[in-house]
Parts: structure tokens; sequence; C-alpha cells
């Protein structure tokens, strides 16, 4: 893996003397042997390799971290021509990305204007209240470090600075009040903070906690999340969110839980590299590679020095591990021992364990929903999420005059009985979630959720008048269908009673109207059951594309015809053989339906639930065979949306899966129905011999039901 | 140009009468109340969306 992140240390020594410092205070002494200052020779040859391998590698950024010891005692000049020398060499070729670590202590305006000047941002490590700062964050003589740390932090708040600043990193001490630390921290207003287990391993194990606490790191760590849960999570804690981000399947986001390390590279004072500056707690010499510089590039660099991961692997205990995704097996220093090198799992491994499955119980919610036991209730549920989510993309917006005139209108549709139930049904349509979603933790497209609003007004009936700048003549409004323009450019949609009138805006810079107009009209089609509502035939909305199948473009008049006529007859056929068949709590909810090419059969779409990809020349024995399947299907992915149906990461979910798969082969006579039957069985059995808690009350639910079908399905 | 649309013929499935759900406006989308709604949809973090550096010792 490419190098992504260089720390490079340009003072290898400190004005602390922490007792916890991984660089002074453990096994490797290395830093003894280290030049104080990055000389300029070193630095320029560190800029010429970097120079050389973003070019080789064709990086489009490269964050460098200036580091030590303590960086800020090479002064502000010479940190500036070492930012200077940096940015000359890698700025033309890569996205270059400055920060510095450091304990704060000398951090002054001098210092403050070169990093504004280079755009470096600044961490700085503090370990929470003055008492457990003051425990180990002393100075060489035996003083606080506490106010001067600070007094630099109040600079870089300063309006001119804040924007630099990245971060607190905090070392963990079990002997300190978690909750003081964490306020104290908070009461610091940081955008980031992380919480650091102190150095250790098997062979100088951590600081014991009180004797009748057997995880005392987990218990501290999950008093601070409870405390951060309670503040609405009002800052990014690193650690627990890449305990979140794993739990849901997302990668880890530190090295200390399992992020791999072959993305970082460490340069010494004197121009040797290594892999990770953590090992140095391991043994004396640990971290050293035999490569420099000045004799290699960071290319050979990297495909031939290995770290001890690749040397040793994860241990057998950790291989077997349920938690292993997201511990990672912990930072791979912490697993050294003298007998066995690095095949040991953390030093810290009840504690990992008992911290992951601590957040993973408390981000679960065990009670049984009234959506698992109500179809009702949850569409109410999947409806007050799509609010949410909506709400979500106002926070984006708003300020700008077009949506907020626009959310105006939402928000007033929203309060009358009359209207609401059009705007559910506009933002409710499967393949507005994903906009919706992106919008969240993303970017909001202002155009589509203009036209969101467009519909929902048209909907119900509210007269509005919406202007927006349109990047594309192709407006498409959900749920109803398609506008053609003349041309993009600033357009306004007037909604009446059932009728809608389209004109080019006004240009900014004056008063001509713009030619724009409205060119043509195409609704979508629908397709009446005879119970529930109409089923919207949706050939046209950008977001249908979302079915492993390939969608077809719009259809022209005699094939909508034609498709519409075959929906008619499998949904026919599906009455005739099973009467009543919508009423049952795994009959698809089905909302929108949307045309596959020819043998694409009938499957789900990755969107909201709701969305049927059903081929153009579906034949009705096959969807009439599938559809129990799919319901079944449909019906997991849409409780999973608003309950918690197991422990995140549980192989129940997988369980669950391939149970409500198999009942659903069963279902309908077919060759498979047998075998499905048996491996349902499995499945369901499987899920019942798992330990009590990973199911919550919502899965086990689910299992019931499941088990009770199949128990039907046998008879 | 006016164009005449036809609204769809049915009723919408109605969902929580609005007399007992927050109002639009009210949804807050920060706190511990909407991460709880939407986090079970909402995408775990790309690695380089995430803003963090992985090294242990640099300043998240």
């Amino acid at each position: 893996m490419a190098v992504r992140e260089l720390v490079l240390k340009v003072h290898s020594r400190c004005d602390l003397a922490c007792d916890h410092c991984y660089v002074y205070r453990h096994a490797d002494q290395s830093w003894r042997r280290m030049p104080p200052l990055i000389s300029e020779g070193t630095l320029r040859q560190v800029a010429r390799r970097l120079s050389e391998y973003v070019h080789e590698e064709r990086l489009p950024q490269l964050a460098v971290i200036l580091h030590g010891g303590e960086p800020l005692l090479a002064g502000p000049a010479r940190l500036r021509s070492i930012c200077a020398e940096l940015t000359r060499a890698l700025a033309p070729t890569t996205d270059l990305d400055l920060h510095i670590h450091t304990n704060g202590v000398r951090l002054s305006r001098a210092h403050l204007e070169v990093f504004r000047e280079f755009e470096v941002k600044v961490g700085l490590s503090l370990d929470g209240d003055r008492a457990a700062n003051d425990r180990h964050r002393l100075d060489h003589r035996g003083r606080s470090s506490y106010e001067r740390v600070l007094r630099g932090l109040e600079l870089l708040r300063l309006p001119e600075y804040r924007h630099l600043f990245q971060g607190l990193l905090c070392t963990v001490d079990v002997a300190g009040d978690p909750v003081l630390v964490h306020d104290a921290l908070i009461d610091l207003d940081p955008p980031r903070i992380d919480y650091l287990l102190p150095h250790a391993t098997w062979d100088a194990p951590p600081p014991p906690g009180r004797p009748e606490a057997s995880t005392p790191y987990a218990d501290w760590l999950l008093r601070v999340f409870d405390r951060w849960e309670e503040q609405g999570r009002p800052v990014p804690v690193r650690t627990f969110d890449s305990i979140l981000s794993t739990l849901r399947g997302g990668p880890p986001l530190t090295e200390a839980l399992g992020a791999a390390d072959d993305s970082i590279a460490v340069v010494d004072t004197d121009g040797t590299l290594t892999r990770s500056d953590s090992l140095k707690v391991a043994y004396d010499g640990a971290p050293a590679t035999g490569y420099d510089v000045f004799r290699h590039g960071f290319r050979e660099f990297t495909e031939r020095a290995e770290g001890p991961v690749r040397r040793s692997g994860l241990s057998e205990t950790c291989r077997r591990c349920p938690v292993l995704a997201t511990c990672g097996g912990g930072l791979v220093a912490h697993r050294y021992s003298t007998g066995r090198d690095f095949d040991n799992p953390s030093v810290y491994c009840a504690d990992l364990r008992a911290l992951i499955e601590g957040i993973a119980e408390r981000i679960t919610d065990r009670s049984l929903a009234p959506a698992v036991t109500s179809v009702g209730e949850l569409k109410r549920a999947r409806l007050r999420l799509d609010r949410a989510l909506l709400a979500g993309v106002n926070a984006k917006l708003a300020g700008r005059a077009c949506w907020d005139e626009a959310w105006s209108l939402l928000v007033r549709m929203d309060s009358d009985k009359t209207t609401a139930p059009h705007l559910d049904a506009v933002i409710s349509h499967p393949y507005l979630r994903p906009s919706l979603i992106r919008s969240w933790d993303g970017t909001a497209d202002l155009p589509h959720f203009m036209a969101v609003a467009t519909a929902a007004a048209l909907r119900a009936g509210v007269e509005a008048t919406l202007r927006w700048e349109q990047p594309s003549p192709l407006v498409h409004l959900p749920t109803l269908g398609t506008v053609r323009l003349s041309q993009p450019g600033q357009v306004e949609f007037h909604v009446g009673q059932g009728d809608l009138r389209v004109r080019g805006g006004q240009h900014s810079a004056g008063t001509d109207a713009s030619p724009l107009a409205l060119r043509s009209w195409r609704p979508l089609a629908s397709l009446a059951l005879g119970h529930g509502p109409r089923l919207l035939i949706d050939d046209a909305d950008p977001g249908r594309d979302c079915f492993a199948a390939v969608v077809t473009p719009l259809l022209d008049p005699g094939a909508l015809a034609a498709f519409r006529n075959r929906l008619r007859d499998a949904y026919g056929l599906l009455d005739q053989r099973e009467p009543g068949w919508w009423q049952s709590v795994s009959a698809p909810a089905t909302t929108t339906i949307t045309p596959l090419t020819a043998g694409a059969g009938v499957c789900l779409g990755a969107c909201g639930s709701g969305a049927l990809g059903v081929a153009i020349d579906i034949a009705p024995e096959e969807f009439v065979r599938e559809l129990p399947r799919l319901g079944r299907k449909g019906r997991l992915a849409a409780l999973r949306e608003v309950v918690d149906l197991h422990l995140p990461g549980s192989p129940a979910g997988r369980l669950l899966d391939l149970a409500s798969e198999y009942v659903g082969r069963a279902a309908r006579p077919s060759p498979e129905a047998g075998p499905a039957r048996i491996l349902a069985d499995r499945a369901l059995r499987e899920l019942a011999d798992l330990p009590p808690r990973e199911l919550t009350e919502n899965g086990a639910y689910v299992a019931d039901e499941l088990r009770a079908e199949w128990t039907t399905l046998r008879d | 140009m006016k164009i005449p649309v036809t609204k769809p013929a049915d009723k919408p499935p109605t969902g929580v009468p609005t007399s007992e759900r927050t109002p639009l406006a009210e949804i807050r989308t920060h706190g511990i109340e909407v991460t709880t709604v939407v986090r079970r949809v909402t995408p775990a973090p790309e690695k380089d969306g995430a803003r963090t550096h992985p090294t242990f010792n640099s300043a998240v």
C-alpha cells in the first residue's frame, strides 16, 4: 500500500518529561543516538524522496505530520523553512496536507503565523483536567505543564487560528475520573478528541486499575462513551468513531484498532525510515528497518520493509475472536512479549473486547418495537426516518434563498393534515432515499430537492412558485413524471390546482427573461391492483438505477402498455393462486415497479424498500414464484432501517438472512422447495443455538415468525 | 406554457397523523435522538472521508 501519511520527526528532544512517553520512557532508546534537530541536508533529502514518490505513485494527496520529541523546539524560523522546503518540493505534484503534533507548551503567535501561512493543522496532547494532566505531563524540573498548554490552546482557539486546530490526544489514566477528564477536554471546544491507551506490552503491562476491576480501561472508556452520548456526541472521538464504524461494516479509523500501518512511514531526525513509531515500546531497536532516505526511496521502502504484522500476522486468539473485525488485534506494539514476539493478542485484549461489546450493547435497542409487530407501524417508523433525513437536507441547504422558500412550503404542507400525506408519499419514494442519505453525510443536491418540493406541492394541489438554477434540461418530479425544458438555466415552476407552469427565471445580472421554456411533460404510469394503492411504474427517475440488473431507458408508449399488461397478468395469477396474499406480514410492500432489461427476472433495489425491479419480459409464473422470497427479504431490509434485530456484527444477521431466503424459496412448489426447507431449518436451529443476547427482542420475534412459517410449510 | 398534471388517483398512504408527529421544522438534526433514528441507514465513513489520520500519535 502506498504511503499516505509521513510522520516526520523534526526534533528528537522534548521540553516535557511525561512518564508515559513511548519515545523516552520505554524499551527503545534510539532517541539518544538521534540528532536533536533534523538537518537541512536530511530534510532536503526527505523532500526529494517524497517528491519522487508522489510522482511515481501519482499520489493525489500526502499528509506530512511534523512530530518529535517536541517539534516546536525547532523554533518558528526553522519550522517555517521546513514547511517551505516541503511545499516547494511537493505542492506542484500533490495536495500537501501539513500537520504538527505538539505538547503545546511553547505554542506562540510566531509559530501560529507560520502554521497559518502553510495551513499546518495543529494537534495537541493533553490528558484532561489539571489533576489528570499533572499526574504525568510534567517538565524536567517536575513542574506542571497545564497552564502553559492552556495558554497555547487559547492562542490556537483565537478566530484567526481556530481553523488550524485539529484536535486533542489524551492518554488514559484509569486513576483519574473519566467524566472530569472528558468534560475538561470538551470545555476546550476541540474539533476532535482521541483517547489513547497508555503504551504497554506483555513484558511491561499497563498500570493496573482498582484490584477488583478486570477490565479497568474498558470501564473507564465506557464511562466516557456514556458521557459523550449524554452530551449528544458534540465532537468526534476517534476511538469511539472507529468502533462505531467497524460495527457498521465500515473501515477502522485508527492504527490502535486495526487500521493497517502500511500507509504510514516515519522518518527520524537522522533520516532513518520506520513503519511504526509505537514499536519503541517493545524492545530497543524494534522499529528499525535498515532503511533510510539517503540510500532508499519510499517505493523501495514500502515494497520491501516489512512491519511486524506482516511478519507474524494475527495471533490464533485474535483470529478466533468474534470482535476481531472491530478490534483488529489492537495496536501492534501492545501485542509484544519476549517469548512470542508479536504473536499474541493485545495486552489490552480483555479491555478491548469489553469496550467493543459494551459499545455494541449500548447502541443496540433491544426492546420490542411496534414496527416489528405491525405492518402499519413499520411504515410509520420508516416515514419518521425519511422526515429526519429531510430535516438533514434542510440543515445542509438552509440559507439559500430558493431553498428557504421551498422549505417553508414543505413545513406548511407537513403541518396540514390534508397536504401532509402527499408530502409523505414523495419523501418516502424509494428512489429518493439515496439522495437523502447522501445529504446527511455529504452535500445536498439543491435542484433535486427543489424538484421534490415541486412534486409534493403538485400532488397536494398547493399553490406555489419555486425558482432555482437547473443544471440540466430534464427535471424529474419524483412520483409524478419528467419535465423537459428547452435548456438548462434559471427556472421558475408555478404550481396551481392540478397544473404546472414553467418559465425561465430572470438573469441575476439583468432583467431579461431567458428563452427557457417547457418542451414536454411525460407522466409516470401506474397500475391499479384492486387492493391497496396503485403501483407506480417508474421508468424515469434518475435514482432508479439501484438494482443488480440493468434498468431500461424510458419505455415508449407501446412497450409501456405491454409491460403494464404483463404486470397485470402476473398479479392476476398471484391473486388466483393465493387470494388475499397482500395481507400477509411478509407480502412485498411494493409501491414502485421499475422495468429491467429482458431476462433480468425480478429483484429488490438497493435503495429504500418498496421498489421492485421487474424484467420487461417477466413470465407470470416466475413472478409468482419469486415474490414470497423477495417479500421476506424486503421486510427484513425495511426492519433493519428502523430497529435493531441483533447485536452489530453478530452472526445472527447472516442467519436471519438465510432463514428468510430459504423459507421464501420453500414457500412455493418447485424442485428447490424441499432442499430449501432443510436449509431453512438448519439456519433457524443455528439461530436458536446462539448465545441468548445475540438477538434482540425484535430479532427473536422475526426468528419466531420464520420458524412458525417453516412449521406450516412442513405440515 | 401550462400543462395539466393528473394527480395520483389514490389517496396516498397515511403516515403518522399530523397532530402526533414532530413538526418538520422542529426535527433536530444534531444530537443523539436523531443519530439514533438515522444511524442504521447512514453509511459508515470511508477511511478517506473520516478526516482522521490512522497513526495513533498524530493529531487525530
